[in-house]
């Protein structure tokens, strides 16, 4: 078991889990990544991590929801986690929208490395 | 598209509408404000601004006057964007026909804002008015400072890889596009043109990002006429990029 932190990362293209993975490994960080929105609470009840990045539009439960169950969460380390959601904003959230789903940071797509990598670093 | 920050000059004399509009955008770009036409021509001399917000009624200066001076006297090119209480079609086209580059209406709507913010600032939603302005922001086919931003995290085999992914997943959307067309299904073709276009970004395949992001506009406002079109653009962008990519040195340095 390697003992670098781990980030859970919520998204459906593997373009971007890949490049994430790369440029988190290079930071020291792993990945987990979830690709479907239902699964993203099952698999942080099973593994620790510091961080949730989260994309918005994702099959199954959306990251708003998912954000939404995160918070809710009766284990204070998986309500309490930091979520930074990536977004191209599809849908059409409000920024409101995206604080009252308990979402800490929004970061809009096209992603940048620089940013996303700095943001993370605010929280862990 | 360079990561260069984004400079709005918010102008309005209600401290209330200023926090308002500040509270919304305050996430994604920076932003100044001033409180009436002749503050808001002390902070243009002073600073290069994107996009200027201008409230038509004001104390000292108004909104009108203000752009007039503003383009008279060159002060600045940024899109002058006009925050009023009216709104009318007549009045909207009074607005454009005098200069200003669009128009907000009290009360903000945030949606309507961010929209109205990014297409001027990131070019989306092209309309006829910003038309001279893209051909001379001519997107690339790949920004190279974007693969310089990457290269800082990994080997040249990271980058490369990444690229590879790239063009196998897009080339797999685009199928699934074409095969929606036929049912014009346009929720879900919008859905797959949002992932290519937000990819597309991030690895800096910038006209093949144009390309998916007029599709999915034209898409989202449920009009099916052109789509054929759109797709053969998409298509086309993405060949050219695909064909591009092999000759990029990224490819060919091993």
């Amino acid at each position: 078991m390697s003992d670098k932190k781990k980030i859970l990362v919520a998204e459906d293209s593997s373009v971007i889990i890949n490049l994430t993975k790369n440029i988190l490994q290079f930071e020291n960080f792993d990945i987990i990544p979830v690709r479907n929105g239902n699964d993203v609470l099952k698999t942080l009840e099973k593994n620790e991590v510091v961080l949730v990045l989260m994309d918005i539009n994702l099959p199954g439960m959306d990251g708003m929801e998912c954000s939404k169950l995160i918070r809710a969460n009766s284990n204070a380390t998986i309500s309490k986690l930091p979520i930074i959601a990536i977004t191209g904003n599809y849908k059409n959230y409000t920024l409101d929208e995206f604080h009252k789903a308990g979402i800490n940071e929004y970061l809009q797509k096209p992603l940048d490395y620089d940013l996303l990598v700095t943001t993370i670093k605010k929280y862990v | 598209m360079t990561v260069e920050a984004k400079k709005i000059l918010i102008v309005d004399d209600n401290a209330l509408n200023r926090n308002i509009i500040q509270n919304i955008l305050n996430n994604r770009y920076q932003l100044e404000t001033a409180t009436n036409g002749l503050e808001a021509i002390e902070a243009i001399q002073k600073d290069i601004y994107q996009l200027i917000l201008m409230d038509i009624q004001m104390p000292e200066l108004d909104g009108i006057s203000a752009l007039r001076q503003i383009r008279e006297e060159q002060l600045s090119d940024a899109p002058i964007m006009a925050i009023t209480a009216y709104s009318s079609d007549d009045d909207r086209d009074y607005f454009l026909a005098i200069g200003f580059c669009d128009l907000v209406t009290k009360p903000f709507r945030p949606k309507n804002l961010i929209e109205k913010v990014t297409i001027w600032l990131e070019g989306k939603h092209p309309s006829e008015t910003t038309s001279a302005k893209s051909a001379e922001n001519k997107a690339s086919v790949l920004d190279e400072q974007i693969v310089n931003q990457l290269s800082k995290y990994g080997q040249i085999t990271m980058i490369k890889q990444v690229y590879e992914e790239f063009i196998e997943e897009t080339a797999q959307l685009i199928s699934e596009i074409e095969e929606l067309t036929h049912k014009l299904d346009l929720s879900k073709i919008g859905e797959k043109l949002h992932i290519i276009k937000g990819n597309a970004g991030t690895i800096g395949a910038m006209q093949l990002m144009e390309s998916a992001e007029k599709f999915e506009f034209q898409v989202k406002k449920e009009i099916e006429k052109d789509i054929r079109q759109y797709l053969l653009d998409l298509l086309e962008k993405f060949n050219y990029f695909r064909s591009y990519m092999s000759n990029h040195s990224i490819f060919k340095n091993e």
